[in-house]
């Protein structure tokens, strides 16, 4: 045995020995410097696996270290955050997918207006937030779109095709392009007509002299204190009148008690009746009071 | 048709019988093996001469291997991804194809013609010059003598090469994928470190650990039962090859089967 191969094999099994040990390392532990822990807490069913990534506002500044079950609903999630980041304590933390096939990363997202200098100490738990909506959750909204699409159209196709709503559409269409023109033709007529009188008013205007419109004024101002006076001398005569009306309603004077007293009429009406009965005497006795003597 | 339907039964027959007999005598062999390893003394100084000649040796040959099927297993990766899809994914699939299955395997298949051919030719070289009887005639065990070293050379130096194919593969499909297809550097080590967990490492090992128990044995076993004549030697070696190979595909699919599940992190 050669001295020489015994160190051929002593170098080869030590160097396999250290790539071994660093390549562990480096997979498992995101590399030769252990970072620093932080803890946080997510219910199941988040797809979690140790190494996958934790990003800080988007940027990767750790792995996920290990994801322990717990009986509880619980899974209990190990961050390793690189030394050179600090966590704010604002930050919250959730689980967020990243591809199409169910990848994702633990989101660090702070608070934004909140103090980001304070923050996480090694070994802190980060408080969880609300869970963001996965793929299939994502997927099942889709689903129930495309089930709501499938009955509209449906429906459309029943409504509007086989029922014959396209056919009556085109039909409204056609008539309101139909009312549409006619509605221009008056505009256009209304429009000329609208231009002529216009025309006709402005030639009107030109032809008034204002002098003439002046000495109207005027007369009208004058007319108006006319008018005013004669409506003061109105009220005047209305006031009296009042007056009047007043005597008459409480039975002053003569015409008031002729307008309230009821005796008059009552003599009236007894007058009147005996007159009646006097002239139904004569005319069937004329003799009685008429007699006539010729000689 | 009576004469060829005896004869199709005498062949099945012999081939069974003759299957019966293999089995038994690799039984023999096993119990030869187990009873020489209280020689150390026969068996020590060859072995440290065994793993040089397998480990040392074969190094050149193991790392341009998993070198190149490190970098086309990156490439060919990075090509089939459809759009969307994120480019750690070449990461994750270099080093789970690598680690998990080619780093082992093919280190496995290449030393099957390197070194169990040579195991093969060497021990049955010896019987049929009658080496192996001088041995016997010696009071030495030519089992602990010619067997155990190169079986124990084997199971040590098989898990060493294949640290080295895994760790070249794996460093050759970043070297393609970053440079050769422009996948970001922190998309292939976010691949690489993701759900990854040490027993990888270790199925890794212990498939490349069975693969080198089972290069030797069977190599060394077609050799040591060869037959007289350059003939017999050629035939044994190539009976090495292929039982050797197929028995590591054969190991490969049983570790597969059963500890696959064990690898989901």
């Amino acid at each position: 045995m050669k001295r020489r191969d015994e160190v051929s094999v002593g170098i080869l099994i030590t160097v396999a020995v250290v790539v071994l040990l660093v390549g562990v390392l480096w997979l498992a532990r995101g590399g030769l410097s252990s970072g620093y822990p932080l803890f946080t807490r997510f219910a199941w069913g988040q797809n979690l696996k140790q190494g996958q990534p934790v990003l800080l506002a988007g940027v990767n500044i750790g792995y996920v270290d290990d994801v322990t079950l717990r009986p509880d609903g619980y899974l209990d999630v190990v961050m390793r955050i690189n030394n050179e980041y600090r966590v704010p304590r604002t930050a919250k933390s959730t689980v967020r997918a990243v591809g199409f096939f169910g990848d994702v990363a633990v989101a660090l997202t702070p608070r934004l207006g909140g103090d980001l200098t304070v923050a996480f100490a090694p070994g802190d738990t980060v408080p969880a937030g609300p869970p963001e909506p996965g793929v299939a959750e994502i997927m099942g909204h889709a689903d129930s779109i495309s089930l709501s699409l499938n009955k509209i159209t449906q429906a459309m196709q029943v409504e509007m095709v086989d029922a014959g709503g396209l056919r009556d559409l085109r039909r409204t269409i056609a008539s309101t392009s139909a009312l549409a023109t006619q509605l221009q033709q008056i505009a256009a007529e209304q429009n000329a007509n609208l231009t002529q009188t216009l025309s006709a008013y402005r030639r009107v205007a030109n032809s008034i002299d204002s002098t003439v419109i002046d000495s109207t004024v005027r007369n009208l101002r004058a007319s108006s204190q006319s008018v005013s006076a004669a409506a003061e001398k109105f009220n005047t005569a209305a006031g009296q009148l009042d007056d009047i009306f007043a005597k008459l309603n409480s039975g002053q004077g003569t015409a008031g008690m002729l307008l309230t007293d009821t005796l008059l009429y009552r003599n009236l009406r007894n007058t009147a009746a005996t007159l009646d009965s006097l002239l139904a005497d004569i005319k069937k006795n004329p003799g009685r009071y008429i007699s006539v003597h010729i000689f | 048709m009576h004469r060829t339907g005896i004869r199709l039964f005498r062949r099945v027959t012999h081939a069974v019988v003759g299957t019966f007999q293999r089995v038994g005598a690799w039984s023999y062999f096993s119990r030869d093996i187990v009873r020489a390893l209280s020689e150390p003394a026969t068996y020590g100084p060859e072995t440290l001469r065994q793993m040089k000649n397998i480990g040392v040796d074969s190094l050149p040959l193991t790392v341009i291997v998993a070198g190149f099927i490190g970098s086309v297993i990156a490439l060919q990766t990075r090509y089939q991804l459809f759009p969307g899809v994120q480019l750690s994914l070449v990461g994750l699939a270099t080093r789970q194809m690598v680690i998990l299955e080619l780093g082992p395997l093919l280190t496995g298949l290449v030393l099957t013609g390197r070194v169990g051919a040579r195991m093969a030719a060497e021990i049955g070289t010896m019987r049929v010059t009658e080496q192996i009887d001088a041995l016997e005639t010696l009071a030495y065990d030519p089992v602990a003598f010619l067997v155990v070293p190169r079986l124990l050379a084997a199971i040590i130096m098989l898990p060493v090469l294949t640290v080295f194919a895994d760790a070249v593969g794996v460093a050759s499909g970043y070297a393609m994928g970053v440079y050769a297809t422009g996948i970001s550097p922190s998309d292939f080590r976010d691949g690489l470190k993701l759900g990854f967990g040490t027993f990888q490492v270790v199925y890794s090992l212990l498939k490349a650990t069975m693969f080198g128990g089972a290069i030797s044995f069977f190599s060394s076993f077609e050799g040591y039962i060869a037959e007289a004549g350059a003939e017999g030697v050629g035939r044994s070696t190539a009976s090495a090859v292929v039982i050797t190979s197929v028995a590591i595909l054969v190991l490969d699919a049983l570790t597969a089967v059963l500890l696959a599940p064990y690898l989901q992190s």
